[in-house]
Order: C-alpha cells, then structure tokens, then sequence
C-alpha cells in the first residue's frame, strides 16, 4: 500500500491543524460569557444546522458500506464529505456562540465543545482523505472515528437540551420514588421537609439538573432563589407576584400553567402549603414545631400522604377511563344514528347532556303540539334510553308509562299537565333511577297511593295544581320534597305602603 | 397617446374597487375567510363546531361543554342600581356614624359620579329583620321576597370597574364597557342554540317607563352574527307586532314569499359569502314560525286567574309584573336566556328619587311579582333548570349623597362601584346563604370578592361552559364574554 502513505503523512497535518484551531477555540470556553444579540441570534439556528452533518455522514458511512456488500467498485464521496465538512464547521460556529450566550452546565457542555471539535476535524480529515484517494483502511478508520465522535457529541448536547433518555426508563422507574414525605421529626423545616419534596415529585425533573426549562432550576434554594430566564420566582411574602407559586393557580387550558397538563399536578393540599411558605416569607430556614402545625400544612401532614400516586393505581384508573369513554362514545354513535332515521319532529327533542356524553335529554319545545299519542309510542326505545324525558301536555299511553317505567336510565319524569292519572305512582314507583317526578296540574288526586317501599331513589316530587294529599305524600316518602302548590299572602292594601314612609 | 397606451388606460378603468372585492382572490369571500381564520382551522374546536359550522343552523340546539343544571336564565336587572345597604347589606355600624363625615382613608383615589366635597356617612333608611330559616337580614320594604329568602344566593361582595350606568350597564351584559361587545344572551345562544325553533332565543322585557341607559347596545350580538341578539318585547298593547298577515294574504302565500327572498339571499351569499346574509334567511324563517306560535305564548290572558292574582298582573299595560309572568311563559317554551330591565333604581335624593319613598316604591312594584316568580318556578319542577338573577349595575355609596358639595332636602346615595349586591337563585345554586363580606362601613369589599367576570364566568359555568373557551374570532383575537384578559374566577361555592 505504497500509495496510501504518502497521503497519510497530509492527513495527520489536516487533523493536528484543525484541532489546533478547534481546540484552541474551545479551552475553557465555558467561562466565557459574552452577551451579544447577533451571537444569540445566530446562535439560536445551532438546533437546525446540527441535524445537518450527522445526516450526511450516516450517509456516507451507509453508501460505502451498501457498495461493499454488493461488490460495487469504490465511490466518489468527495461532495458529501465536503458537505460533512461544511455544515458540521456551521454547527460548531452556531454552537459556539450559543455557548457564549451562557447558561449551561459546564461538565456536559465541556464534553460536548471537545466531542464537536473532534468531529468536525475528522469531517475535514474525511474530505481530505476522498480527495487525494487514501486507501480503504484509512477510510474505514476515519468512518469509525466519525461516527464515535457524533455519537458522543450528540449524546452529551442530548443531555444539556432533553434531559437524560434513561432517567425515566421503564426498568428504572421506582414506583416509590417521590411518592411520599420522609418521617418527620419534632421541628419541620418547610423548605427542606415539605416544599423541597413537593418540588421534587413535580416540578424538578424540568426545573432541575436534567433539564433547566426557561433556565430555572428548583432542586436547590440558591437556584430558586436565582429565578429563571423572566426574573426572579419567588418574591418573599408575595403570592401573587411570586411566579413560582401563582402559575400553579392558573386555569389549566392558560398557556402559562405549571405543571404541564399532561404531567402529575399540584393537589390543592400542596398548593396551600407552598403558597403558605411563600407567604410567611419564603426562607430556607423556616421551622415549624410539629405539635403545633399551622393549619395550612396540617393535610400534608397526616401519615402515608402520597405526593403521586401509585403508578400502577394510576395506569389501572387511565385504563378504566379509556374503556368507559370508548362505551360512551361507541353508545353516543348509536344513539345518534337511530336518531338520524327520526323525522325532523320528532328528532329535534333530543340532545345530548354535553359534548362527549351518551346521555340523552328528551324535551320538546318545538314540535311538542306536533307530537302525537303514536309518534310517542314509536320514540319508546329512544325515551327508555334517555336519562330526562319531558313529556309536559303530550298525549301520553298508559303503554308508554309502563315502557318508561322498565327503563334503567331515566333519573327525571315531567307528566306535568298531561292526563295520567293515579295510577301513575303504581307504574313508577319500581324505577331504580328515578329522582324527580313532576306531575304538576294532573289528574291525580287524594286517593292516590304510593307503594310501600316503592320510589327508593325519588328527591323531588311536584304535585302543585292537583287534589293530592300533600301530607299523606309526606308520610309515605319521608326523604321526598314534596312541592304542592305555592302561593304568596295577599298583598297589604297599597295605601298601608305609602304611609310608612 | 397610442392604441397601446388607450388599450391599457380603458383596462384600467374598468378595474373598479367592486370588481376587487367581488372577484379578486383576496375578495370579500375571502376577507371573510380570513376572519374565520381562527376558527376555520380548528382553535375553537373546544366548542361543539367552528363559527361557520354553526352559520349553517345558527339557532340549532347544541350541547355545552359540560353537563350543566341551568338551561335557561332569566336576568332581573335593575337599572339606575338599586341601594344594596338599604335592601340586602345591612350595615349596623352606619347608625353609630350616621351623619358624621366618611373618614378620609376611604375617599383616596376614589371617584363619584356627582359627590364632590367630605360627604357624611347616611344609615340604613328602612328596617332590616331576619328573614327565612337562615335569618338573613333583609329589608321589610320587601315583604313578599323575604318569604322566598331561603332560594335565594346572596352574593354580597360584587365589584366593578364602571361609575357610570351606561359602560357600567354595558361591562355588566357584554364583558366590556365600550358598546360593540356581544351580549351575555348573544353569547348563550351561540353556544347553546335555541331550544324552541319558533321563537327567538333571547328576549328582552323593559319597564319602568324607559330603555336603560347602555340602550340597546345591552343587548346587541356585538360582534357575533346578529342572528343572536336581543329581540324586544314591546311593553305595552301587543308584545310583538305585526305578527298577523295583512288581509288578503293566505300563510301560504307569505310563505312562497319568504321562500323566493330566501332564494335570492342564498344566491347572494354564494357570491359574497357575508355570514349577515344568513342571518337575514334564517330570521325570516323565524319570523315565518313566529306568526304561528308567538301570539299564543305572549298572551297573558291565557293564564288562570290564580296566577294573575300571585303575580299581580293587569294585561295589556307596562310592567314588571307583566314581564315576570311573561318571563315564565317564554322560559317554559323553551327560551334560553330572558332579560329584564326595571329603570327607576337611580336613587340619588333629587326630587321622588330618594331612598325612603323612592326606593320603596320601585320595591313595590318588583317584590311580589319575584316571589310569584320564584315560587311559579319552583312548583312547576321550572327552578331547577332556569338559572335567575338580580342586581343592579353598581352599588351606592354608604355616604349621603353631596351633590356640587350642598346636602340636599331629601336623602339619596350615589354610584359605588366597590362594593353591591347581587342575588342567584335556581339552577343548582344553594338557598339560604350568602356570599362575601363589606366592611362594617360597607364602603369597600372585605372577603371573597366577586368582579362583574367572576359573575359572568359563573353564569357561564351553571350554564355548562367553560366561559375561557366559549369563543368567537373576531380581530384577531379570540373573543371571550369576560375578555381577552386574565382568567375569571367561578365562584363555585354558591352551587350545591
């Protein structure tokens, strides 16, 4: 391999010069803090240029690798590692000056300068290399190099921006972790017993040493009380104004709520303590003797208060939560597909309780004098499905009550101003669900009995404008409130009014 | 000049503006699109469709947010803004003070419509007593509405950021005070449709012999499409006219009329694509349905003589209690949101407008005519899905009023927007109590205090929306009831 030799000798020259210069750029760069607004601005297209290189050199590796296996003979890669070269030289440009903006944590960002500065040295050495057609085996080297060095680059810039990947790997993830507070001993300090574990469950692994979104970290006082990127988070004796804990009070749908909606949240307990700390000064070195507690942290702590769930009551309730919206949602589709085949009279009765519920309402204030005694009977199936049926002043079959009564679901009956008779309380009082029943300005009157032991789950019973016997009603359903006619005492003569002046 | 340069100057003068918005890509239809923007590309998916879905049906029923006790509101405004330390906020403390001056640390930064100069401190002018099982203590110039006390919410720590009644009326109904905005009615409509398809979904009943003073502006659509603003009743004779064809004209005569205009409006807005063209179709329609049903629900000799007798009605003339009973009767078919404007509550001690016979004899004319309606309500099964209301715009001040400095011969307060009473009942909300507290002056609110939004976003929320994603897109913004501003609170302690 005479031939290769002589190219190797320029190529330790193309990487002992590069690395020199690369090298010389990143000693100690981490102490450097220049603020300059085009540094931060250029620097700000690091995350889009850094894709770059590490694309095109997966492709070069992966070309040379093909052709080998297929016999191919040797390929002209001179573009692409000029590209390599290029773009990975841009990546540790916009890099560097992302860096002298500050803010980031020396050991990974030392370990991510050196690994870029190698890489994009070999990127050069690469190009040399396909220029002047070293061998195969230098090659093979450099291929090797290359994709170490991206690798390690890539994996500590990973760490400084997303956090470490296996921090919250599935084989590590113990159920305990955060879960509660530690035992409490006789004088609680706040800050390192109550809202260092509360910060720690849910508000650290963002705000922390993994990852410093909006540059704020909260795993140590000095930290919180440095603030983030907007200012200062903690003002002592301010709620309101401290940011740390009034973005915990924001409506969850306001863009500026913490902890993100998908992660676990304050509970109200929490809230209060923090924000009691904050407002009793927000120090380090706040004690509270345990035999006497201040009210606002005495929920958390009551023994075996668990800052997170347990993880696996947790995954059990999602589960649940997905089956039932899937049964509500798979119920709401038939529901509404057997209401499409329903003329517009009769259909527009209908709605739903809310946007995703099953639940189905019947009252209509439409078509009501449309309604007859046959459509009624038809719309059985439909009515035995709804949860409130208002059938005030319609034509109502005593084939009807009966089908309404065997319903499971309706919880809320209005007969009000129909023509059912006594005979409704025998029909009715068997369903399971019922808890308002209006039969105001019926038929009904005094003789009316209420089954014994029937009506088990009735609230609310209104009988004004019928000759029912109120008290009778009262004796039979002791937890009813039974609404009879309402009236007001005459008005006092007018004259009594103006005098009184 | 050559044939050239004539050719392109007559082109060009043909290109008028109408030709741009007509036909250019960057048209009306598409200006319109672009209004929509918000909409049209899913942000206010939190509610049941886009704007434009809802365009197609505006009045259908849809569902809310969540499921909700209220379906429908009837609003009881007072205006001119009642005093609530002669009504409901009883202010023992003001006897040991009456007449000596409001100590100093109480006017600082404030402002009064018309006090000017150290005012004194004015004691209640009619007797408290406790009243229902609660014993709350509330005026005796309201016989009638202590016996319905115990359905009703007090909230006594209301605040707002309007002297004045008309931004003051407008904050109140629209969520701003500049006119423009869309009514709290507008705005239930919107998200909820109409339950009744013959007759509007919001209607406004006035009395007291005048419009409050935002005018009609209290009960526009504001920027929603206007087929959600206020309908208003006349007073008095027909509430609605014109709701008989003219002789000579069969119903399906009228309704091949409406038809053939509904033709040329739909062809018009296949052109220019303005939402208002809809809205003209469909209050057609409305119209149409209307001669069918409304002279029939807005007959008050309808109702039994009972009723009458609770209510204290006398159809035919204008007043409250006509509009209480007409209330009923609109909630009961279905109407979504029913607003009332009493005017005569401006109670400043200038001729009959004093706080001794004028406040009692507007009382007299509401206190029975609302406990009939409370307790119609309730014996029909009616108030545990209508959400009622009542209160005024502001407060008055716990001080005699001093006009331009000098005492007048008969007592009067002044606008106070610190600190007044409202009251809720129905729906969900619990009886018998009260919420938030005055100071023992009862100038500036002391516990729980609840803005004009938090009242707005509480309405909202019995009513089953979130009142933060009930939204129109509409300069760019996406507009809420209660503002583009921070959250309001939902006063959630008054629900049971």
């Amino acid at each position: 391999m005479a031939k290769s030799s002589a190219p190797f000798g320029k190529l330790l020259a193309v990487a002992i010069v590069s690395m020199a210069v690369l090298g010389g750029l990143s000693y100690q760069l981490d102490r450097i803090e220049v603020l300059s607004l085009w540094g931060d601005f250029f620097g700000g297209f690091h995350p889009v240029v850094l894709h770059l290189p590490i694309g095109i050199v997966i492709a070069i590796v992966g070309q040379s690798l093909w052709k080998r296996l297929r016999g191919a003979g040797s390929n002209d890669d001179r573009v692409l590692w000029f590209l390599a070269a290029l773009t990975a030289t841009l990546s540790y440009g916009t890099g560097y000056l992302l860096v002298m903006g500050g803010g980031y944590q020396s050991e990974h960002l030392n370990w991510h300068l050196w690994g870029a500065a190698v890489f994009t040295s070999l990127c050069w050495v690469g190009l040399a290399a396909a220029c002047w057609n070293a061998g195969r085996r230098t090659g093979d080297v450099i291929a090797v190099g290359v994709i170490a060095s991206v690798s390690f680059t890539g994996h500590y810039g990973g760490l400084m921006v997303h956090g470490d990947p296996f921090a919250g790997a599935p084989w590590l993830n113990d159920p305990q972790r955060f879960a509660t507070f530690g035992e409490f001993g006789e004088d609680v300090n706040i800050y390192g017993e109550i809202v260092t574990p509360i910060l720690g469950a849910k508000c650290v692994a963002c705000h922390g040493p993994a990852k410093q979104n909006g540059r704020l970290r909260l795993d140590s006082f000095m930290a919180i009380a440095a603030g983030g990127e907007h200012g200062p988070v903690l003002i002592s004796g301010d709620v309101k104004r401290s940011t740390l804990v009034s973005v915990l009070r924001l409506p969850l749908n306001n863009h500026d709520h913490m902890p993100p909606p998908n992660r676990p949240q304050i509970a109200d307990p929490e809230l209060i303590a923090l924000e009691y700390w904050v407002s009793s000064g927000g120090e380090e070195d706040q004690v509270f003797s345990l035999s006497n507690p201040p009210t606002e942290l005495a929920a958390l702590l009551e023994p075996g208060y668990r800052l997170l769930e347990d993880p696996d009551a947790v995954a059990a309730r999602e589960a649940r939560e997905v089956e039932e919206a899937t049964r509500r949602a798979e119920n709401r589709a038939r529901l509404s597909s057997e209401l499409a085949t329903l003329p517009e009279h009769m259909r527009l009765g209908f709605s739903f309780e809310d946007l995703e519920s099953d639940r189905l309402h019947f009252s209509p204030a439409t078509h009501r004098h449309m309604l007859t005694i046959e459509d009624l009977d038809s719309l059985l199936p439909l009515l035995k499905d709804s949860v409130e049926v208002d059938l005030s002043g319609l034509p109502v079959s005593e084939d009807l009550i009966r089908g309404i009564a065997a319903s499971r679901q309706v919880s809320e009956i209005d007969f009000s101003e129909t023509e059912v008779g006594n005979e409704v309380f025998g029909l009715l009082a068997s369903m399971p669900e019922l808890e308002r029943l209006n039969i105001f300005g019926t038929q009904i009157d005094e003789s009316a009995q209420i089954p014994a032991g029937g009506f088990a789950n009735l609230k609310q019973l209104f009988v004004a404008k019928t000759k029912a016997d109120l008290d009778a009603l009262r004796t039979a359903l002791p937890h009813v409130e039974v609404i009879g006619d309402l009236a007001l005492p005459p008005p006092e003569p007018q004259e009594q009014v103006e005098q009184s002046d | 000049m050559n044939l050239w340069q004539q050719w392109q100057t007559d082109r060009l003068s043909h290109v008028t503006r109408r030709h741009f918005l007509r036909d250019c890509a960057t048209g009306l239809g598409a200006a319109w699109m672009a209004s929509q923007g918000g909409a049209l590309y899913g942000k206010s998916n939190a509610h049941a469709g886009s704007p434009a879905d809802i365009m197609k049906n505006p009045l259908g029923v849809r569902s809310p947010h969540f499921a909700a006790k209220a379906k429908r509101v009837i609003y009881l405004h007072m205006a001119g803004a009642p005093s609530q330390l002669d009504l409901f906020d009883y202010k023992p403390e003001l006897f040991r003070h009456d007449g000596k001056d409001c100590p100093k640390e109480f006017l600082e930064g404030q402002t009064f419509a018309f006090i000017s100069g150290i005012p004194s401190l004015l004691a209640p002018r009619h007797r408290f007593s406790p009243a229902g099982q609660a014993g709350q203590m509330v005026s005796e110039i309201l016989p009638h509405f202590r016996e319905v006390i115990d359905d009703v919410c007090l909230v006594k720590s209301m605040q707002t950021d309007q002297f004045n009644h008309a931004p003051a009326q407008l904050l109140l109904h629209t969520g701003n005070a500049q006119p423009g905005h869309a009514s709290f009615g507008s705005w239930v409509t919107y998200g909820l449709g109409t339950e009744n398809q013959n007759l509007p979904g919001f209607m406004v009943l006035v009395s007291g012999g005048q419009n409050p003073s935002a005018g009609k502006a209290a009960w526009s659509g504001g920027f929603l499409p206007s087929v959600y603003q206020g309908v208003q009743c006349r007073s008095e004779g027909d509430p609605i006219l014109y709701l008989e064809n003219p002789n000579g004209v069969r119903r399906n005569q009228r309704r091949m009329m409406v038809d053939a205009i509904d033709k040329i409006n739909r062809r018009t807005h296949e052109e220019v694509g303005d939402p208002e063209t809809l809205t003209r179709v469909s209050q057609y329609e409305m119209a149409y349905r209307m001669q069918m049903h409304a002279s029939e629900v807005l007959d008050l000799k309808r109702e039994p003589d009972y009723i009458h007798e609770l209510y204290g009605t006398a159809p035919g003339q204008e007043s409250f209690a006509n509009n209480c009973l007409l209330a009923r009767r609109l909630v009961e078919q279905g109407v979504r949101f029913v607003q009332l404007y009493d005017w005569g509550w401006d109670h400043h001690g200038n001729g009959e407008n004093t706080i001794d016979k004028g406040l009692q004899r507007k009382c007299g004319e509401i206190d029975r005519p609302i406990a009939a309606l409370l307790q119609d309500l309730k014996q029909r099964g009616l108030l545990d899905d209508t959400l009622v209301v009542w209160g005024g715009e502001f407060g008055r001040t716990p001080m005699r009023e001093l006009r331009h400095g000098i005492v007048s011969e008969t007592y009067g307060r002044d606008h106070h927007k610190e600190a007044f009473t409202v009251w809720l009942a129905g729906a969900g909300v619990k009886g018998g109590m009260s919420i938030g507290e005055t100071d023992p002056l009862g100038f500036f609110v002391q516990d729980n205090p609840v803005h004009v939004r938090d009242l707005q976003a509480t309405m909202m929320h019995a009513l089953g929306f979130d009142s933060q994603s009930l939204t129109y897109p509409y300069q760019g913004l996406e507009q809420k009831l209660t503002g583009v501003g921070d959250p309001p609170r939902v006063v959630s302690e008054i629900f049971a």
